[in-house]
């Protein structure tokens, strides 16, 4: 009895010792290496025995490496090669975390959507609505986010951040407003106070010499001074004020950003 | 007692093959390269060979092994192993075609056709795809092109003529005389623009030209002279700036007619994988 | 028949094929970065001799208080006043000051017709000074 199982039995233990090999090598860092030996186990291991764990290690030092179009080709393959439901949904939700992480947002609401109409994973709603939010966050869509992780949990830290986050936001649109009835005041609104003081002042002093000109019945000089003066600084005030609201906006998230990915220890892309 | 002889027999031949594989044995290393290999992923595959080949020779491992140098890209050392695959070995004809295919990726032309004049060198096989490889290096290099019918004359139909093509363009390349071109802006500020074909930038040209004379005129006449004076220069900078202008315009015309040739052929030659033939090892 | 095969074949493998980079080298772990791409660039020319260092400075000075403020107005890359201190550095005060009065004029095209040039990010129009030395 022995002899017959000891072919197999030292086949196994080989499998594993090259996995554990793999696996030393992936969580010292060394991930190309790694993908060696993870390549090497699938080829050595005939009956697919570690065909989903290697394909989802691949794909994870793949991500790691940030070779993102490899790591979702090897997700894939673990999704087609799961044993069941619960892996199959596991590497899906991989495939959508790399689509995450190189913003190819349109591509992870598709395949979240397919998730969510799958009648096999309705117990998982929550899995799906954590990863919906962190798209929309990589969306830069935080007021969506957080409705979304509220779905989970009404006071889950995420739907909580992202709330902040667009509290702390500007209104692109209130600045452009502001700016075309008070010039400069669109930059004092998002706290560049000097550009706005200048802004004020060069409106104000063009507007003069082309209202000057009119009065005074230079036609020709009141058009040529509104025209190439007066009007280049009224749309350069409200030109800035959207562009520093944008500029400020970009910071805000990037703050956010950078504190989800330094700081939350909860799962992330 | 013959039941026993098997038995012992039997127990015997299972220890044996109860050693299992070694993963990293010779025979392993190759196993797995040619899995890699064909499964694209070269850069792997090169590992697994070079262990192979640092205990044990083989030609079909060798020349996979130069291949997979060439696919990443490394083509010296492609040439080098393909070059050590020229005689005595199974695939000579293939090592040629692969050695010069490295000198050409390597941009090595001078290299190339040298070692072209080496008639054991060519592998009768292959000598039209090497001949061919011959002929796009001329249309790659800044040099002069030789004449075109023998050049030509590896390529057949339809890629003839296409190649035909390009040897004319390149041959006689579009140009713009830059001397006529400022003499045309000189003349009539703009037209040098205009005989470029930047009709726009020519009219513009024109008309700030003209404008700035007439207010310079204009206030001559009205005896402002200060503003005369101003008008007079910013008349004279955009005359003089338009001629330079158009005399740059002029070459950089020239050397986009060029460059976009250049991006052309290129384009033509990677969507012909080179005139390369698919070779499996 | 035959045909159907290729398309097949293209539309299967292809997209198999394109999805995974050749790997060239051994590369090593990155950080991932979540923060948004800024669309700030500083644009880096050369400043060599005394009339480009004074054109400079009188550019970030033009630049301060009037082209921070007058709005988005050039549509090439680099801006006209970049154009003219690099063509100044590069080509000498007499040169330069006439390679801006051409950059000035194409600037002003009444007829905005720009197909030769390349559209870069922002919808700017890609015109560097060294498309306009001659080597």
């Amino acid at each position: 009895m022995a002899s017959i199982l000891s072919p197999a039995v030292f086949a196994q233990s080989e499998l594993k010792i090259q996995k554990e090999y793999a696996d030393n090598l992936f969580n010292s860092g060394q991930l190309f290496d790694a993908i060696t030996e993870y390549k090497r186990l699938q080829f050595f291991d005939i009956e697919g025995q570690y065909g989903y764990y290697t394909n989802i290690q691949i794909g994870e030092a793949y991500k790691g490496g940030g070779r993102f179009d490899d790591a979702v080709t090897y997700f894939a393959n673990a999704e087609r090669t799961a044993s069941n439901d619960s892996l199959r949904f596991d590497a899906a939700i991989n495939v959508i975390r790399v689509n995450i992480l190189r913003r190819t947002n349109d591509n992870a609401h598709q395949l979240l959507d397919k998730l969510e109409k799958d009648m096999r994973y309705n117990d998982r709603m929550n899995e799906i609505n954590y990863w919906r939010g962190w798209n929309y966050i990589f969306e830069d869509k935080w007021l969506v986010a957080s409705i979304v992780f509220e779905k989970i949990d009404k006071n889950h830290p995420l739907a909580l951040i992202s709330k902040q986050t667009d509290k702390n936001k500007y209104s692109v649109n209130f600045a452009k407003v502001i700016s075309y009835i008070l010039p400069g005041f669109g930059q004092f609104y998002t706290g560049n106070y000097l550009s706005g003081l200048m802004s004020i002042g060069w409106v104000g002093l063009t507007g003069y010499w082309t209202l000057n000109s009119f009065v005074e019945e230079r036609v020709f000089d009141g058009l040529v001074v509104g025209n190439l003066l007066f009007l280049r600084f009224y749309r350069g005030n409200y030109q800035n004020a959207e562009q520093f609201t944008i500029e400020k906006n970009i910071e805000v998230s990037n703050k956010s950003l950078k504190n989800l990915q330094n700081n939350y220890q909860g799962i992330k892309p | 007692m013959i039941k026993n002889i098997l038995l012992f027999l039997f127990l015997f031949v299972s220890i044996s093959f109860a050693q299992g594989i070694n993963y990293f044995s010779i025979e392993s290393h190759k196993k797995f390269g040619n899995y890699l290999f064909e499964s694209g992923d070269f850069i792997r595959a090169n590992q697994e060979y070079r262990e192979f080949l640092s205990k044990q020779e083989n030609d079909t491992i060798r020349i996979r092994y130069a291949e997979t140098l060439f696919r990443i890209e490394r083509f010296t050392e492609a040439a080098d192993y393909f070059k050590s695959a020229f005689y005595n070995s199974s695939f000579e004809d293939e090592a040629r075609l692969g050695y010069f295919k490295s000198l050409f990726f390597a941009g090595l032309y001078d290299d190339f056709k040298k070692d072209l004049e080496i008639n054991e060198y060519i592998s009768p096989l292959y000598k039209n795809n090497i001949m061919k490889l011959n002929t796009m290096t001329y249309y790659l290099e800044k040099n002069p092109l030789p004449d075109s019918t023998e050049i030509l004359s590896y390529f057949e139909d339809e890629s003839r003529i296409k190649m035909s093509e390009f040897y004319l363009r390149k041959d006689i390349p579009l140009r713009k005389n830059r001397t006529k071109a400022a003499l045309f802006s000189a003349l009539i500020p703009g037209s040098g623009k205009v005989y470029l074909g930047e009709y726009g930038d020519g009219i513009t040209a024109f008309i700030a030209t003209g404008l700035l004379t007439y207010l310079a005129v204009d206030n001559f006449n009205a005896n402002h002279k200060l503003r005369g004076a101003v008008f007079s220069g910013l008349a004279f900078l955009s005359y003089v700036g338009n001629i330079y202008g158009t005399a740059l315009a002029a070459e950089k015309f020239n050397i986009g007619i060029k460059v976009n040739l250049d991006k052309e052929i290129r384009f033509y030659f990677k969507e012909n994988n080179y005139f390369l033939p698919e070779i499996k090892y | 028949m035959r045909n159907i095969f290729i398309i097949l074949f293209l539309l299967i493998l292809f997209p198999i094929l394109i999805s995974a980079q050749t790997e060239l080298k051994k590369w090593q772990p990155i950080k991932i970065n979540y923060e948004l791409k800024t669309n700030e660039e500083k644009s880096s020319y050369s400043t060599s001799g005394i009339f480009a260092k004074t054109l400079s400075g009188t550019k970030t000075l033009y630049k301060f208080f009037i082209s921070d403020l007058d709005g988005d107005n050039c549509p090439f890359y680099p801006s006209c006043s970049e154009f003219y201190v690099e063509s100044v550095s590069e080509s000498g005060l007499v040169k330069g000051t006439f390679m801006f009065v051409d950059r000035f004029t194409r600037d002003l095209n009444f007829f905005k017709s720009r197909e030769q040039y390349k559209v870069i990010k922002n919808n700017k129009f890609y015109d560097p000074v060294e498309y306009y030395i001659s080597n």
